[in-house]
């Protein structure tokens, strides 16, 4: 009983950082599972408060705070699209690739399409190979329900075309490992912006 | 008795982990999370000629049936919210959800206070938490399109868009002066309440409303911005209740709150 | 024959070399650091008064600070309308900056808009105008910065879709782009701009006006105003100036819709700087302010009385108010205006002039 005192603060802390938004229903357990390994408090501009489960392209489940713990690379696209999110990826590849060797496992890299309905693990996967992203690379599919609410966390707006086709921001966003954005990066062709590089080596810095 | 909190961290944990989806309201709601006093009209779907034209070959649209709240979210009913979610108070919700103006007119972080009318819709709400609100009640905010469809009726026509006068009026949404802004204001044919009210409403998908700041001469789209280029047009520009309508929701983002935007929420049916 | 091309000879040399040595003192001009430019905050104004005339003589970085609101205001007597405005007036405050200038725009929306509104300045060489880079929520301030590259009045106006309902509404006002050698010192500068309004009701009902579409789509305005109101030039608020001053009036005209013919009643302009620009016509009496324009008239009350200012398609100055009074005192001068000198029968007989002979 002595220790209740110090509870209710604890304990509202970590009530905020699982319990804030409501998400698809098998998405609490593992929410749970992932908010234990937060031995501390969130910080209040993280994206990581929403609660979203995603798949990866190997078919593996996965909380969106999961991606905690060090600096990532996000972007929202689709497979299908043959303007713009090729060119997402080869810019966050060749970003990656003029990061020093020591510094290049240490950025996550996440890109998550817009389209789960038709963009299942497998395609995903398809990506992957068809780009030679780097192994390490998350390919991530949102439930159809969390796409809005990912999609306005990261300040990405999209539209569905009657064609099937999508419009949307391309846009590279770079998250500290707290999950707080730190800089974007709009992409409007292959070769990185050198003034986000230079952002993105400062984050690894600070993640140190 | 010494205080050691450390270890025993891992039972704090265990014990907020199991009340913890409580908190989270889980997504299948629970029975008593329903809000009664909200009050659904059934909208049946059909064919649609958005004032809004994209690059669509097809001039009409289908809008599938779903059903509408009668009347924008109310202060009370907001205030109910609260008290089963409080992480959405203002004081509590972190801030990636927030934003300096949520809820900062109430008196209090749990209260709007007495001098806010109870059952005036909610206003410095952000979409997040708007969309919070809907989920609970297992519902989702509306499509523009959506909003667009039921607001087309007047109080005897499910489209009442070829009276002329009766869609200059709406040239004054979103103000006092709006059409159905007086409380007690006639619904529409569906008995759905203010849909041209002072109060603008967020939809689901204002940010899938793309545009440029400055529309005119906007004809083609800049092709690279939104990864393909998106062209839109109004199909009557002297549509200005829709057009006005459009233009704000489509600057705002997700944190963004305003003294005259509120929202209502949607259901699919099955 | 050498002789006589000689000195012709010399001359010319003279001559280029004089050119040379002048193309080069004009583009020895330091050019302006950006960096290093003085800060100023604009004082701006609201009409009929102009912010004082510039007096230094090399660019500065210019911060203009503009507060968009909308506000319930007289209209016409027992009339009111919905305004929507830049700085609470309309027309909107005066802006005076120097050719060459960096200015630095901050645009706020009130918090109390019940919409978003933004800026496109005629005077800004790029896109929209600035309005691309204005689109101010309420409660939101936003900002650019333009180099004033051309001298001249311009009119700035709301940009905001439905564009015509916001210019409508009053949402204009002018900006004055000194050119670099200055303006002529006059005694008084006046602001003053035309606008036409839509009401859903007749001219003169009582009450708050609601905005009416449809008379705007028509072109059917029921006020013709200047300065935002009827009577917001006469009686207690009309321009004043004493006999002998020379005056110079910075007119515009936001329209939506109506073109003016400005006139003074009694007076004839002296110069009159065509649509704002850098040009002069001389002697005029009436000129064409477009829509979405401006003129800047100079003349000198010679004379004492009320001068009236109108829009010299009449109907709209005397039934829908587009009209206004300078007043000017001082003492008479009957060598150039009598006043009338008699009034008395004269005999019947055929009407001279008569075609009925």
């Amino acid at each position: 009983m002595n220790i209740r005192p110090a509870l209710p603060p604890l304990g509202l802390a970590l009530c905020l950082a699982l319990g804030l938004y409501a998400g698809p229903a098998a998405a609490q357990a593992a929410s749970a599972k992932g908010a234990a390994a937060a031995a501390h408090e969130l910080a209040g501009e993280s994206v990581y408060h929403l609660q979203a489960g995603l798949v990866d392209q190997h078919g593996q489940p996965l909380q969106w705070a999961d991606l905690r713990g060090r600096p990532q690379l996000v972007s929202m696209f689709y497979a299908n699209c043959h303007l713009m999110c090729p060119l997402i990826l080869e810019n966050a590849k060749a970003l990656q690739k003029q990061l020093p060797e020591a510094e290049r496992g240490r950025l996550g890299v996440a890109m998550i399409t817009l389209d789960p309905a038709r963009d299942t693990p497998e395609a995903m996967a398809e990506v992957a190979r068809n780009h030679r992203s780097p192994a390490d690379w998350r390919y991530l599919v949102p439930a159809n329900d969390d796409v809005r609410a990912l999609a306005s966390v990261l300040d990405v707006r999209y539209r569905f075309r009657e064609d099937g086709s999508i419009n949307h921001t391309s846009v590279l966003v770079l998250l500290d490992a707290e999950g707080r954005p730190l800089a974007r990066s709009e992409v409007k062709g292959a070769a990185p912006d050198p003034a986000f590089l230079a952002q993105v080596r400062a984050a690894l810095a600070a993640a140190d | 008795m010494e205080r050691k909190p450390l270890p025993l961290l891992a039972p704090a944990i265990a014990a907020v982990l199991a009340i913890g989806p409580a908190l989270a309201g889980a997504a299948g709601p629970a029975a008593g999370a329903r809000d009664p006093s909200i009050a659904w009209q059934a909208i049946p779907g059909g064919q649609f000629r958005s004032a809004v034209r994209f690059e669509e070959a097809t001039a009409t649209l289908p809008v599938a049936s779903f059903q509408l709240m009668a009347r924008p979210v109310t202060n009370a009913q907001f205030a109910a919210f609260l008290q089963r979610q409080p992480q959405w108070r203002r004081d509590r919700v972190p801030a990636v959800f927030s934003s300096p103006g949520y809820l900062g007119h109430w008196a209090t972080p749990e209260e709007p206070g007495a001098r806010l009318d109870p059952d005036a819709p909610v206003v410095h709400v952000n979409w997040y938490a708007a969309d919070a609100f809907c989920r609970e009640q297992g519902a989702r905010l509306p499509d523009f399109i959506e909003w667009e469809y039921a607001a087309a009726a007047d109080a005897t026509r499910a489209d009442a868009r070829g009276d002329r006068q009766w869609r200059l009026r709406q040239v004054n949404d979103g103000t006092p002066n709006a059409p159905d802004a007086a409380p007690d204001a006639a619904p529409n044919v569906y008995g759905v309440h203010g849909l041209h009210g002072a109060y603008w409403e967020w939809t689901g998908d204002f940010s899938s409303l793309l545009g440029q700041g400055d529309r005119r001469g906007q004809d083609d789209g800049d092709a690279l911005q939104f990864c393909g280029g998106s062209a839109l047009a109004f199909n009557d520009a002297a549509d200005y209740g829709v057009v006005k309508r459009f233009v704000l929701l489509s600057a705002l983002q997700p944190g963004a709150t305003l003294g005259n935007l509120g929202f209502r929420c949607a259901r699919s049916q099955p | 024959m050498k002789n006589r091309h000689a000195p012709l000879l010399a001359c010319a040399l003279a001559g280029a070399i004089a050119a040379v040595f002048a193309g080069q003192a004009i583009a020895a001009k330091p050019a302006a650091d950006a960096a290093q430019l003085p800060v100023i905050q604009a004082q701006l104004t609201a009409p009929p008064l102009v912010p004082a005339p510039i007096t230094r003589k090399s660019p500065a970085k210019v911060v203009i600070d503009l507060e968009m609101v909308e506000k319930e205001m007289r209209l016409d007597d027992g009339v009111t309308y919905n305004f929507w405005t830049f700085g609470g007036t309309v027309p909107g405050s005066f802006i005076r900056v120097r050719e060459g200038d960096t200015v630095e725009f901050k645009l706020k929306n009130h918090h109390s808009s019940h919409m978003s509104h933004n800026i496109d300045l005629h005077a800004v060489t790029g896109q929209g105008g600035g309005a691309e880079a204005t689109f101010t929520l309420p409660g939101r301030e936003t900002q650019f910065t333009f180099k004033a590259l051309n001298p001249g009045l311009y009119v700035y106006h709301c940009a905001m879709p439905p564009v015509a309902m916001h210019v409508a509404n009053g949402m204009y006002g002018l900006i004055l782009v000194e050119p670099e050698e200055g303006l002529e010192p006059v005694d008084k500068e006046f602001y003053v701009m035309q606008g036409d309004f839509y009401t859903e009701g007749e001219n003169g009902e009582k009450g708050l006006q609601g905005f009416s579409l449809e008379k705007g789509i028509d072109e059917k305005p029921t006020y013709v105003v200047f300065n935002g109101s009827v009577g917001a030039l006469t009686g207690d608020n009309a321009l004043e100036a004493k006999a002998g001053e020379k005056i110079r009036m910075f007119v515009g005209n936001g329209g939506p819709n109506l073109v003016s013919s400005f006139h003074v009643i009694g007076e004839i302009f002296d110069k009159v700087y065509v649509e704002g620009g850098t040009k002069y016509q001389e002697n005029v009496q009436t000129t064409l302010i477009p829509a979405g324009g401006s003129a800047i008239v100079e003349f000198t009350a010679d004379v004492p009385g009320n001068f009236v200012l109108v829009d010299h398609s009449i109907f709209r100055a005397f039934h829908k108010g587009a009209l206004g009074i300078l007043k000017v005192d001082g003492e008479d001068r009957p060598e150039i205006y009598s006043h009338q000198q008699h009034d008395i029968e004269y005999p019947e007989g055929e009407p001279q002039g008569s075609q009925y002979k």
